[in-house]
């Protein structure tokens, strides 16, 4: 079967203008392509910078008054945060997330002891009230406004912090609830003797970039989840010392502090 | 399967692979945009990185994954998108096999979350599993980059 020569050249001409079509397509393709890349790689980066400039480092943030370089709020051998922190004693930083409930657990099982061996000068306790538990609060980040709220204290009510702390873990939500409100959190604030103009600015956020500094310094200071326990600046493994059974960590503290451990 | 037949089936097959590596992606990226910090916390802790990098590696990575995830989703440069993905891939592997003979107790953090975990709730066996999966679907898509309603199929369309 022969084909006459004008459709031949029509089917022809049609393959060219095909391919043509097809060259643009695959033109526009690319363009596209490569734009959407290269503006997300762009935006990408801006958010990046933005996002680094609006968390200071933790030098930088305004801090509870008597907080250390390292995010730690000390308190006294009084029970007020920076009145008679003994130097020459054993450091004990304690690394805490009030939506934490092995944090609770610890809580519960040591704070007695540790509070007696504090009292008795034996041991500076340094506190971290961090937050990296944003996640499990449904978007209301209670471990931020948790931790906002006991450093705001610290600052401005100092002898109060301590029984604030434990007030909160007395009250501690589910996680992956919304959380205490800002309203409860006041509340449980007044209720352990917090004057009324103290308890009104939990709520403002004060040291919010505190918290995230000294979450993020916790990090970089080798603490990756809560509870973590520093003995002189070393992370203390529950492989060491296991702090879950009662009165392991006030033996290994007493002993530390008499050099017998 | 005859070879016609596998060419019907195998753009389907392929199209599915391409749209669960998209999803695959998208799970693990949204978290991490919700809580950015905790996203560089997990990177941190394969104690891998130098600390310079660490919150710009943190930041960028969910962006990526959906950068990733956008032209999978289309099809649109697929052979290259599964090449890409096998590299993230090569470098996850890197890094839990690096935590693991480490000896570190860490969530991997894939789908956020991440940081130490207790003791013995670690399963890094688990996860090179799962990644091996991962790796099974980018090679899948690398040999058979074709696949059904595709912006690569219709820029390459004969009309």
């Amino acid at each position: 079967m022969s084909t006459p020569k004008n459709e031949r050249a029509a089917a022809a001409r049609a393959q060219a203008q095909a391919q043509v079509r097809a060259k643009e397509r695959r033109t526009t393709a690319v363009i596209v392509g490569a734009s959407v890349a290269v503006l997300a790689i762009f935006g990408a980066v801006i958010f990046f910078i933005i996002n680094a400039n609006k968390v200071p480092p933790l030098s930088e943030a305004s801090a509870p008054a008597a907080a250390d370089a390292n995010g730690g709020i000390p308190v006294g051998s009084t029970g007020v945060v920076g009145v008679d922190v003994p130097t020459d004693a054993v450091r004990l930083d304690i690394y805490e997330d009030f939506m934490c409930p092995v944090c609770n657990q610890f809580e519960q099982l040591n704070s007695a002891d540790l509070d007696s061996l504090r009292e008795a000068g034996t041991i500076a306790v340094y506190y971290h009230p961090i937050s990296i538990l944003d996640r499990a609060s449904n978007g209301t980040k209670y471990s931020t406004r948790a931790a906002n709220a006991a450093a705001t204290i610290a600052d401005r009510a100092p002898e109060y912090y301590h029984a604030f702390s434990e007030a909160l873990y007395a009250s501690q939500p589910q996680e992956n609830s919304t959380g205490l409100d800002d309203a409860t959190i006041e509340q449980i604030a007044l209720g352990v003797g917090v004057p009324a103009d103290v308890a009104s600015t939990l709520a403002d956020g004060a040291f919010t970039k505190w918290v995230i500094a000294a979450t993020d310094q916790g990090s970089q200071d080798g603490v990756q989840g809560t509870p973590t326990i520093m003995v002189d600046g070393t992370i203390l493994q529950q492989s060491e010392v296991a702090y879950f059974e009662s009165g392991a960590l006030k033996t290994y503290l007493v002993g530390v502090a008499d050099g017998t451990a | 399967m005859t070879s016609a037949r596998s060419r019907e089936v195998l753009p389907w097959v392929s199209l599915i692979v391409r749209l669960g590596m998209a999803g695959i992606l998208i799970a693990a990226a949204l978290p991490k945009l919700a809580d950015i910090p905790a996203s560089i916390r997990a990177v941190r802790a394969y104690r891998l990185l130098p600390e310079a990098v660490v919150p710009f590696v943190g930041t960028m990575l969910p962006f990526l994954e959906l950068l990733l995830a956008a032209f999978l989703l289309v099809g649109l440069f697929t052979r290259i998108a599964a090449i890409v993905w096998l590299v993230m891939m090569g470098a996850f592997v890197i890094g839990v096999i690096w935590v693991w003979v480490k000896g570190y107790s860490i969530d991997c953090g894939c789908f956020g979350g991440g940081g130490d975990v207790e003791e013995g709730t670690t399963n890094y066996p688990l996860h090179l599993l799962e990644r091996a999966g991962f790796i099974v679907l980018g090679a899948w898509l690398l040999k058979f980059p074709t696949s059904r309603f595709s912006v690569d199929s219709w820029m390459r369309a004969p009309v």
